[in-house]
This record gives C-alpha cells, structure tokens and sequence, in this order.
C-alpha cells in the first residue's frame, strides 16, 4: 500500500470518529453489501447454561502471532485464535483504520474478556469457549470472497468444534 | 463483521454484535445487534470503565433471549464518563 494511503486511511478514521455522520455517508457506498434479509438461529436453551465465544474485527492478536497484512489494499481476510484463558494485556492491534489509542490502553474496550468472565462468574451464562477470534475490518475486493467462503466458514466450524451456544462480535 | 456474524448464525450459532453506525447495520442485516451510540473504536463504550462495558455486555446478550425479528438493532442509551 502506497504511504498516501495508508495515510488517508488513517486519517479518514479520526475524521469519521470525530464525525460519526460521515459514517451515514460512508453506508451510502455501493460497495457495502447490502441483504434483504437476515439469517437467525434461536437460542436452544437459557444464556445462564450457554458456551459463549467472543469474534471480533479489531484486529487483536497475540504478539507472536503474525500480524495482519496492512499492506494490501483490499485487507487481510485471515484471522487469529486468542486462547480465552489469556490476560487481556497480553493482546496488541495491528489494523489502523480506527482510533485505537483507548482500545490499545484497554482491549476490553474492543474484545470484552474480562466482562465475558464477569458475567461466568455471576452465572448470567453458562461457560467461556476456549477460543476467540480475531479478524481486521475494512476487507475489500477479491478478499471479501476469501471472507465469505473460506476464513470465516472456518471460523464458524471451530465454534461449532468448541460447541458454543452464543457469540458476542464487536467491531471497531 | 455483519458478514462474519451472518455465516456464524447460518451455521447454527446464534450470535449478537454491537453496531456503530444505524445506517450500515440496517444495511448489512446482521441477525441481531445493540446500537449503543458509541463511536469508532469504542464498541463496549470506554476504556477502563468496566461497569459500563460489563452493561453493555449484558444487554447484548440478552437480545439472545428476547424474541426479535431477524435483523433487528435495539437502541440504547448509556451514560458517559466524559
């Protein structure tokens, strides 16, 4: 990626944060993908007996995991595993299409561990999957279709492996 | 993430997200999300405020249990530290 970019990437960022009706104007793009419709499972039984596992697109990972490609244009469609049994200062973020200072200082303002365990804890549910997921947002292009048919099946099978009952995402 | 959390919910996972922006959820449909009015990169509302992430927390994934439209975003309001 051009240093320009990357540059105006990250710029446009702190502007849209400052500006979240810029956000309204960015929905307006044809690019976005657009549904009709949306897809939905019931819940099978009470939250306060669920597995659940938290996914997100703030690209969270472990520093010694490989770290996303900011390089490409469209993205990177890949994803990493973060054990839930991690310490939540462990994490760090490569992707710079988002205001990350507090989500840096705090990555429970991105990928809520802590609060997950809380709420273990009280009973509101169940139990913690052993694993979360963590993608980067803004995939573009030909990556959208390695998204769609290949990282997050794949992702959506390891929850199944892990028999999680709910899933939390947050985007950033 | 709205295409992350549709396969998800295809595959037989119910699933809640929190939205950043009314215009693009309402687009991308996910199965079920909270819009708490929070802005980019700050999806569990502030750092450090633990109180106010576990509460956001909380109310996301009591959508789980409430019978919602496919496709439904909840409005909330939350107060702020700053």
């Amino acid at each position: 990626m051009s240093t320009f970019k990357k540059f105006k990437d990250q710029t446009l960022a702190k502007v849209y944060a400052k500006l979240p009706s810029l956000l309204d104007l960015y929905a307006q793009r044809a690019d976005l993908m657009v549904n009709d419709a949306a897809p939905l499972t019931p819940l099978t039984r009470p939250l306060r007996t669920c597995r659940v596992a938290l996914v997100t697109t703030a690209g969270l990972h472990l520093p010694q995991q490989e770290p996303f490609d900011m390089t490409d244009k469209n993205g990177d469609p890949s994803y990493r595993e973060i054990p839930s049994s991690i310490g939540i200062e462990e994490l760090t973020i490569t992707h710079d299409y988002f205001p990350r200072a507090d989500a840096l200082a705090d990555p429970n303002l991105v990928l809520p561990i802590e609060p997950l365990r809380r709420l273990a804890l009280e009973g509101i549910i169940g139990s913690i999957a052993p694993r979360f997921f963590s993608f980067m947002g803004h995939i573009l292009g030909e990556h959208l279709g390695t998204l769609a048919r290949t990282t997050a099946p794949g992702v959506a099978a390891a929850l199944k492996a892990d028999e999680v009952d709910a899933v939390f995402l947050t985007p950033a | 993430m709205g295409l992350i959390q549709r396969i998800i919910e295809e595959e037989g996972i119910a699933t809640v997200s929190v939205s950043l922006n009314l215009a693009i959820t309402k687009k991308v449909k996910p199965p079920r999300a909270l819009y708490p009015g929070f802005g980019l990169g700050h999806p569990l509302g502030e750092a450090h405020n633990p109180d106010l992430q576990l509460r956001v927390l909380r109310d996301a994934l009591s959508l789980l249990e409430m019978d919602l439209a496919p496709g439904s975003v909840v409005v909330r309001s939350y107060p702020r530290s700053v």
